[in-house]
């Protein structure tokens, strides 16, 4: 690749990240349409985004996007005109376009000699708009027609790219979703104006004061007023600098919301339920990493939802429920978490259920007790589903383990709450950003560890609460009329046998302290001991070497305000062991 | 990317010839060791280095190196060989496939060349290093030298003991 070629990839990365928001507007635009019916603002709006992406998809070189995104502004040119009359059955041949542009344009991000086919989609809108019939049929079998028209290629890669582009690999490729995931290097993120002009000015106002004290210094008067003024500006400053600087890689959820949106909306239509999404919170912020990563389970979620959560209109009837079923999808912040629901007004889940098909997966023994929250968590364990006939909406031999495995990778927790004939909830919380949280550090065994403080229900202080020692339970107490297991943090991190400090009273006869952490564990609450609460910090997260990847309970490496490497714990975690 | 594609080439280029055969000679206990030059990052003085549970005993535990978390790894208990004192010796910091692991050794000797004809790798020996990250023995003076791969040697190494606590946790 020459300098020209260089230039051209660069416009045409810059094309398909627009590109996908036009997409995505245009999607939104389509939806809304199907809802109002006829409207010509909201046509407009789809044609001018059609248009503008035909345009620079033709100009960066996209010759065969630019041919299905031409049929599709075609389409709603009649559509305008109204010599095309605007049907449910049009606006799913223009999503599933949609779907198809996205698909090639994420291709083409991936691979840059990638050559989209899209005459599939073509024919299948061309049949769309003459009223076909089998409009479904056709477009549903659009990616598996991989006959690329090598003559039309786009022309600047034509030398070089052709024959590897022809060779079997690249076919193969076409085939693969996965393929279309662009590497980390290639992400880009679109962050406001606003925010970069802030954080230029305060690190300008950074410069000034380090000018103020580098002029101190000269004089040899660091302790001067006006330097220690400066000092305590600059370390404001650089607290707004962190903040602003994690608010860089916030996005809104919006996107993703509707993305699910238009999963459920198809689900619904394949299944003819009905059902009403209500979107709440769509302006919450969260790290592009932590959206990015949780889109594919939420979708799986949607799924779920859509398909076992939600019952039939007769079903619903016969409870005396609105024939119209409603899936909620909210996001929330708080603090530093993001809360993310997803609740639905359908069967709730089936206890009786989940127990007999866990006893027969052999996840739990006949006998067992366990709590409702206990019970729900099992729907998590691989190859768990509930379902008796895997149906082709969700059951896609991707389960509900996805989902916990990504929440878990993001340092998140889920929580279910469900009940029969009423319906099923869920609730995912997640840190606000990947790599700064707020950690309680504690000490156990003279080692200090963090744990996040998301992770915790409050403090304790042991003296205060009689511990019961049940044999065969271990140590127990009873937290306002909840009798919760404790743990020792010492014990479990460094094998010792039994509580490390002694109740004993020093001279005056204070006992001392015997500080404990309260936790959520699998719907339950537990209590870790530890030898001393040492403060709360904020903790920039840094990873660890892949040595530390398969010991359960620690999540990530520290550097503490005393400059000391410190673990950031998961207490869940260590006492699952990792399951 | 065309530019940038062609100087990682060559730089690898670069690096391969100048390093090809220069070694980086540590002591363990009275035994040397050399190892490539290549797979080196850098060199420190012993600092704090803070203990971690579930790990073997040759993982002593993790440093903070300008805000990076490196693990730490006692070359001499993973060799079994006396360790003195905790705290004593000097660290090595190598990339390994697995990112960088600082080893801790006795002592760095020196920077030599070992060509690959003079170093010696039929050898029936029975070494504490296992044998596919043994390179072989090469002269040192009258002395002899064992040249490992230590990146491999530690990459290669899984350090964690305890992987299910459940069963150790539970009854606390």
């Amino acid at each position: 690749m020459d300098g020209d070629d260089q230039q051209m990839r660069e416009l045409q990365l810059i094309f398909i990240e627009e590109g996908k928001q036009s997409l995505a507007d245009a999607e939104e635009t389509l939806m809304a349409l199907e809802t109002t019916g006829f409207d010509v603002e909201l046509v407009n709006k789809a044609f001018r985004l059609a248009h503008n992406f035909k345009g620079s998809a033709r100009t960066v070189g996209f010759t065969e996007l630019g041919k299905l995104a031409h049929k599709y502004e075609d389409l709603l040119t009649s559509i305008k005109k109204e010599t095309l009359a605007l049907s449910p059955k049009l606006i799913s041949a223009l999503l599933k376009c949609n779907d198809t542009l996205r698909k090639e344009l994420l291709e083409t991000q991936a691979n840059p000699e990638y050559i989209p086919n899209v005459d599939a989609a073509i024919e299948a809108l061309t049949e769309a708009a003459s009223g076909g019939e089998s409009i479904s049929a056709t477009l549903s079998a659009v990616p598996s027609t991989p006959e690329p028209d090598w003559t039309s290629g786009f022309g600047f890669f034509e030398d070089e790219a052709q024959k590897p582009a022809l060779s079997q690999p690249t076919l193969k490729k076409i085939n693969t979703p996965k393929a279309a995931t662009p590497s980390v290097a290639d992400e880009t993120l679109k962050i406001p104006a606003q925010r970069l002009d802030v954080l230029l000015n305060i690190i300008g106002e950074l410069v000034v004061n380090q000018s103020i004290l580098d002029e101190r210094r000269a004089k040899s008067d660091t302790g001067s007023p006006m330097a220690v003024q400066a000092i305590g500006y600059m370390s404001k400053l650089i607290s707004d600098i962190q903040s602003l600087s994690i608010s860089l890689r916030l996005v809104p959820i919006k996107p993703l919301f509707q993305k699910l949106r238009r999963t459920a909306r198809d689900v619904a239509d394949s299944l003819g339920k009905q059902v009403n999404l209500v979107e709440e919170g769509d302006y919450c912020e969260l790290d592009k990493g932590v959206i990015d990563r949780m889109a594919d389970p939420l979708n799986h979620m949607i799924r779920n939802a859509m398909d076992h959560g939600v019952d039939t209109a007769e079903e619903r009837q016969k409870l005396g429920k609105s024939p119209v079923a409603t899936v909620r999808v909210s996001a929330l912040t708080q603090d530093d978490q993001v809360k993310i629901t997803i609740s639905d007004d359908g069967r709730g889940l089936n206890k009786d259920k989940i127990l007999e098909k866990s006893i027969k997966n052999g996840l739990i023994k006949k006998g067992d007790e366990l709590t409702d929250e206990q019970i729900f968590a099992l729907i998590f364990a691989p190859g768990f589903s509930t379902k008796d006939q895997v149906t082709d909406v969700s059951g896609r031999g991707v389960g509900m383990e996805v989902v916990q495995r990504a929440v878990e990778d993001l340092k998140g927790s889920i929580r279910i709450e469900s009940a029969l004939g009423k319906g099923t909830t869920f609730e995912i919380s997640l840190p606000l950003s990947l790599s700064i949280i707020g950690g309680m550090v504690v000490e156990a065994n003279g080692q200090s560890y963090i744990v996040p403080v998301s992770q915790l229900v409050e403090t304790i202080e042991l003296n205060k609460y009689s511990i019961e020692t049940v044999t065969g339970t271990g140590r127990t107490l009873n937290l306002r009329g909840e009798v919760l297991p404790v743990y020792n943090l010492a014990s479990i991190l460094h094998r010792k046998r039994g509580p490390v400090l002694k109740n004993k009273p020093d001279k005056d006869g204070v006992p001392p302290s015997r500080p404990a952490l309260v936790t959520h564990y699998r719907g339950k609450k537990i209590t870790f001991e530890v030898d001393k609460i040492v403060n709360q910090q904020k903790i920039v997260l840094k990873r660890l070497g892949k040595e530390f990847e398969r010991i359960p309970g620690i999540v990530a490496g520290a550097v503490l305000s005393n400059g000391e490497p410190g673990l950031v714990l998961s207490l869940d975690q260590l006492v699952s062991g990792g399951d | 990317m065309t530019t940038a594609s062609t100087t990682k080439i060559d730089a690898t280029l670069l690096d391969s010839d100048v390093d090809e055969a220069k070694h980086l000679v540590f002591r363990l206990a009275d035994e040397l060791y050399a190892t490539p030059l290549s797979s080196i990052r850098e060199i420190t003085k012993m600092q704090h280095v803070k203990p971690v549970p579930f790990m073997a005993p040759c993982f002593r535990g993790i440093l903070n190196l300008r805000g990076q978390i490196i693990s730490v790894v006692d070359l001499r208990l993973k060799f079994d060989m006396p360790c003195p004192e905790p705290n004593s010796g000097l660290l090595i910091v190598v990339d390994t496939d697995n990112g960088p692991i600082a080893t801790i050794v006795d002592d760095v000797v020196s920077v030599n060349d070992f060509d690959q004809d003079s170093i010696e790798t039929n050898l029936a020996l029975k070494t504490k290093v296992p044998v596919e990250f043994f390179t072989g023995v090469g002269h040192l003076g009258e002395r002899l030298v064992n040249i490992i791969e230590i990146g491999k040697t530690l990459s290669n190494e899984d350090f964690a003991i305890v992987r299910r606590m459940k069963d150790q946790a539970v009854g606390l």
